[in-house]
């Protein structure tokens, strides 16, 4: 007889002859989906249980090891903690994505058992384990100290706040999403299971540039469950890409891989285990040739081309006045070569998706940043109409734009249609990093010029791109680096050249900042260095040049009323002047809204329905809070509660098509078009005398489109986008060079929900200080080296004290209440605004990120 | 009070196991060596090069034992010191008293350790061990942190990188990876009085 393994999980004895990871019997057997499966390497915390009173991961522990043990999962704590856990994430902004959240509880409740009043040290302590890439951590050890007050009675539960009557605009909302995501029940893709469900996954290639001789998949297909074995043959149309289809879904037999995320052939199996073995089985001969692994090598003559048109992805020439003049006749001129690496987004969620067959076609379950992106997407690939696909998005844990190409929904799909099942497909977290598209890596020359007293007079640079594999969003993310590479200054005399160069290494697309963290950076330093040629301090400096309401923008668009950098500066004067030869700063502006001339539309629709509001607007949230943003919008046209609005979620068969998450732009123009949908609304409301019931059954539709100009365009003003945020970041550092404080001061307009937004500055600065001390991509021949738990992502006994601040005007753009959005600048200007510290500490350049010889870079000795 | 519960627990970086015994039991378990040395540092001092007895490991003489005032150091039925954790206030004594230097003081959130600090070949170790490290390198192929290195054919685990996971003491084929809760390897028991 087979050995039995015994233990109790939330009160109930259970037992299973299989010895695997705790993690896949809680998941798998037990259905417990609030152990979320981030890694299965034990790096990221996403799994943490409480065994014996011990926070474990789940999926370190196995089902033997666990014999006799005592295990609790978020579903086994007591009422009394789940209320209070929910409440306290909840006020305190703990909870944006929510992937990590079930893991911070446990590893919340666990220190709280033993330590009924933790210090915010002890937290941190507790927490090194756990990651989470939204928040910063702040705000969670917020909510951990304020559950431990509730637990102990020191602290009650306000119920007003969670039940929402004033839920408009500027008020402190208690997110929608709170609830489920503390609790662990919400559904994310992989908490999906469907009858007969069936599991896909792509045999991927060993090397980043090799011609696929032969696939053997008789032996796979030949093993019992296997279903089916895909290769490029069987696709309709092998081409995917967000916006260039240069994107092979499969490399099929004869052709030669771009990078080492390339899938080859789509294994179809009853079970997981089946879908593992059945890919060992398969045998690809390679006939391996040299990779393209930089930009350099890329750009060389004789170079190999990654695809057949060459190696060039994209270029752009920004231009304005005469930069070459001004320069030549500039007082004080710097130039500098700088550097950036790749960076990977590494969202706690792994990619993942289901697709069953659906109607006249398929539907998938998806965690991305656009569910039309995604049906276009497939719909190309399969050569179909895109309505008969459907696209709706689960809970997105986390995207920060690594989310916004296809990666599992299309094979999902391709899968489910083949074998007339329900599929799900999920990366594991070596595939998620050695596929997605990561941030840019960078090189470029930058040359800024001032006269006599600090004031900015031209900037020439070139900046170099490696997008790696595939074009992704190769384009938009170059003319963003360049067109920001100016900064939020008020100068006129601008060229600055781009290209964006294919090599084998993973392919590279958005990313929060969106090229912007890499020109700034360069932009801020330079900055840095003609302050010191004139005499001024960094500070001063800025607030010089920086650009106001009425005065023109490098790029030639007229600052808005709204513009309030100079507020921002103001607003860390103090910080930056009290802390000489320890502190830098520096300044970001970004757009909010796709502009350039595209047709940036938001869309939303209102249906009365059963006595309330549904909210239908295809508008991902990725764990920013845009869900929540726009039901206040509504709650603040109508004065109606939260209980009367409801959001129905990015579905692209019922919720009108709002754009893409990226850009900054979902608060701005999605949230106008759900304003103007909401204004209707309450007119009719007020007629029927503020009886929702009169209106049952009706509906209120709203486009917002607000033109801009394209790139280049011959009007003496373009207008480049509809509104852009503006910040300036202070770091300061303590005696050993370890980050000490941050002051990030924001001007994102109306502030819509002042714990949200404070979550998102923290996030953003704390992932910005990880691009700037900590965090790499290091590859080999193409080849990433890193781990999840070596991609160097700060934790939370790292975190410094990090103070948001917003500047909030009088007067506003007339869009969605003022607001302006706030997703991406609050990573911008943490990385320059660092490195300027360090340069005030011991006057080193530091030009290339990770930068060296920090506190942060120094090898730490081994205890022995 | 942030100070008094963040206490420091003595864990012995030795699991005993070396199968020619220890000074305590005298080679071969013959009982015969112990009369020899008057403590742990003595023996330390006079233990022949060519002895069979393990240079890195534990001596069992008991000269921790003799400096806990708290009664939570013990020999275990092995001959090797053991911390009993219950009583354990992490103050020190016993890391001065051991002339091996086996003895160090970690914090709680540190409870994986390698009980094995053996300067021996791995092949080696594994004929004259039953426990000890034999430098295989698994724990750092799956640390997920890159915080484990083999040193002097040991594994030694970086706290600054540790996350304390335990997929090291999980993976580790000889067990000799610790975590001193227990949970995913054995720990320090009790003493069984």
């Amino acid at each position: 007889m087979k050995e039995k393994y015994c233990f109790k999980v939330n009160g109930v004895v259970r037992s299973t002859e299989e010895n695997k990871p705790l993690l896949r019997y809680l998941r798998d057997d037990l259905h417990l989906h609030s152990v979320k499966d981030g890694c299965s390497e034990g790096a990221c915390g996403t799994c943490t249980i409480i065994v014996d009173g011990k926070a474990v991961k789940s999926c370190v522990l196995t089902t033997k090891l666990a014999v006799g043990r005592n295990i609790i999962t978020t579903e086994g704590l007591s009422e009394e903690e789940k209320e209070a856990f929910v409440y306290a994430f909840g006020s305190k902004g703990s909870v944006q994505c929510g992937f990590c959240i079930p893991g911070m509880v446990m590893a919340g409740k666990a220190l709280i058992d033993r330590v009924p009043d933790p210090t915010e040290e002890e937290i941190k302590t507790a927490l090194k384990g756990n990651i989470c890439r939204c928040t910063g951590y702040k705000k969670i050890i917020e909510g951990i100290q304020l559950a431990a007050a509730i637990l102990r009675g020191d602290a009650s539960i306000e119920e007003e706040l969670e039940k929402g009557d004033e839920y408009g605009v500027g008020k402190k909302a208690f997110r929608l999403d709170v609830r489920e995501k503390v609790l662990g029940y919400g559904e994310y893709p992989d908490d999906v299971e469907m009858e007969g469900m069936v599991y896909a996954s792509a045999v991927r290639s060993r090397y980043p540039r090799a011609r696929i001789l032969d696939i053997d998949y008789e032996k796979a297909l030949a093993l019992p469950g296997v279903l089916a074995v895909l290769t490029a043959e069987d696709v309709p149309n092998n081409k995917v890409g967000h916006l260039q289809q240069d994107w092979d879904v499969m490399i099929a037999k004869g052709s030669i891989t771009r990078c080492v995320g390339d899938a080859i052939c789509l294994v179809v199996a009853e079970t997981r285990n089946t879908l593992e073995k059945a890919k060992k089985l398969i045998k690809i001969d390679y006939e391996e040739l040299k990779p393209v692994t930089n930009i350099r090598e890329a750009m060389a003559e004789d170079a190999p081309k990654v695809h057949s048109k060459g190696n060039l992805c994209q270029s752009r020439h920004v231009t304005r006045g005469d930069a070459k003049k001004a320069l030549a006749q500039s007082k004080y001129v710097v130039t500098q070569k700088y550097t950036t690496p790749f960076t990977e987004h590494a969202f706690l969620e792994p990619e993942c998706a289901v697709a069953f067959p659906y109607k006249d076609g398929v539907k998938v379950y998806s965690t991305d940043q656009g569910v039309y992106d995604t049906r276009h997407e497939i719909s190309i690939m399969l050569g179909w109409e895109p309505e008969r696909i459907v696209v709706e998005n689960k809970l997105v844990g986390g995207g920060f734009g690594g989310k916004e190409d296809v990666s599992a929904q299309h094979i999902a799909a391709l899968a489910a249609i083949k074998v007339q099942r329900p599929v799900k497909v999920v990366f594991s977290r070596q595939e998620s990093i050695n596929f997605h598209p990561k941030r840019h890596a960078m090189e470029g020359t930058f040359t800024l010029g001032c006269d006599e007293n600090g004031i900015f007079t031209g900037m020439d640079c070139e900046i170099y791109f490696d997008t790696g594999a595939y074009a992704s969003l190769c384009g938009p993310v170059l003319e963003r680096a360049c067109t920001h590479s100016v900064g939020p200054y008020c100068y006129q005399n601008t060229d600055i050249r781009g290209y964006g160069y294919y090599t084998n290494n993973p392919p590279a697309g958005a990313f929060r900042g969106f090229g912007v963290c890499q020109s700034e950076f360069a932009l801020e330093s330079n900055i840095n260095l003609l302050a010191e040629k004139v005499g001024i301090s960094p500070w001063e400096i800025r607030y010089r040049n920086a650009i106001e309401p009425g005065k023109v923008l490098p790029n030639g668009q007229i600052a808005d009323c709204s513009t309030a950098l100079k507020e921002a500066l103001l607003a860390v004067k103090d910080a930056y002047e009290s802390n000489p030869g320890r502190a830098g700063i520096a300044c970001a502006m970004k757009n909010a809204g796709v502009g350039v001339g595209l047709p940036d539309k938001g869309r939303a629709k209102l249906v009365v329905h059963g006595g309330k509001v549904e909210l239908y607007s295809a508008a991902s949230d990725i764990g920013q809070g845009c869900a929540t943003v726009f039901v206040q919008m509504v709650a603040e046209a109508t004065g109606l509660g939260r209980a009367y609005i409801k959001n129905m979620g990015s579905n692209s068969e019922v919720a009108p098509d709002s754009g893409t998450t990226s850009g900054s732009r979902q608060t701005l123009i999605t949230g106008e078009a759900v304003r103007m949908a909401a204004a209707e609304l309450d007119d009719a409301l007020k007629e029927a005398g503020g009886d929702l019931g009169k209106l049952e059954g009706r509906e209120f539709f709203a486009e917002f489109f607000d033109p801009t100009d394209k790139l280049g365009a011959d009007v003496p003003y373009p207008k480049s986008h509809v509104a852009y945020g503006f910040a300036a970041h202070v770091v300061i550092l303590d005696d050993d060079g370890r980050v000490k404080e941050v002051y990030a001061a924001h001007d994102s307009g109306k502030v819509v929900n002042p714990i949200a937004i404070q979550g998102q500055i923290e996030g953003g600065v704390l992932m910005g200080l990880g691009y700037a001390l900590t965090e790499d991509f290091p590859l080999k021949d193409g080849v990433p080296q890193a781990k999840y738990g070596t991609l160097g992502l700060m934790r939370a006994p790292q975190i410094p004290d990090i103070h948001a601040i917003y500047v909030e005007k009088e007067k506003l753009l007339p869009f969605a209440y003022g607001a302006k959005g706030i997703g991406e600048i609050a990573t911008i200007p943490t990385a320059p605004a660092a490195q300027g510290a360090y340069y005030a500490k011991d006057h080193v350049l530091r030009t290339s990120l990770p930068m060296k010889d920090t506190y942060y870079s120094k090898k730490q000795k081994a205890v022995k | 009070m942030a100070q008094k519960r963040k206490k420091k627990t003595a864990v012995v970086q030795c699991a005993g196991g070396c199968r020619a015994g220890s000074p305590a039991q005298g080679e071969n378990g013959k009982g015969s060596e112990s009369r020899l040395y008057e403590n742990c540092a003595d023996a330390a001092q006079k233990l022949s090069q060519d002895s069979s007895l393990c240079r890195w490991g534990c001596l069992g003489l008991g000269s921790c034992v003799e400096v806990c005032r708290l009664g939570a150091v013990f020999i275990n039925s092995g001959g090797t010191a053991e911390i009993d954790r219950s009583r354990c206030v992490g103050c020190g004594l016993c890391v001065k008293a051991c002339p091996r230097h086996l003895i160090r003081l970690t914090e709680p959130e540190y409870h994986i350790y390698p009980a094995c600090v053996s300067e021996a070949p791995g092949a080696q170790t594994k004929k004259e061990c039953a426990a000890g490290c034999i430098a295989c390198g698994i724990c750092v192929k799956n640390c997920p942190a890159d915080a484990i290195q083999i040193e002097e054919n040991h594994a030694v685990i970086d706290e600054e990188k540790c996350i304390s996971c335990g997929m090291c003491a999980v993976k580790c084929p000889r067990g000799i990876i610790r975590d001193y809760d227990g949970i995913f390897a054995a720990g320090s028991s009790q003493r069984k009085e």
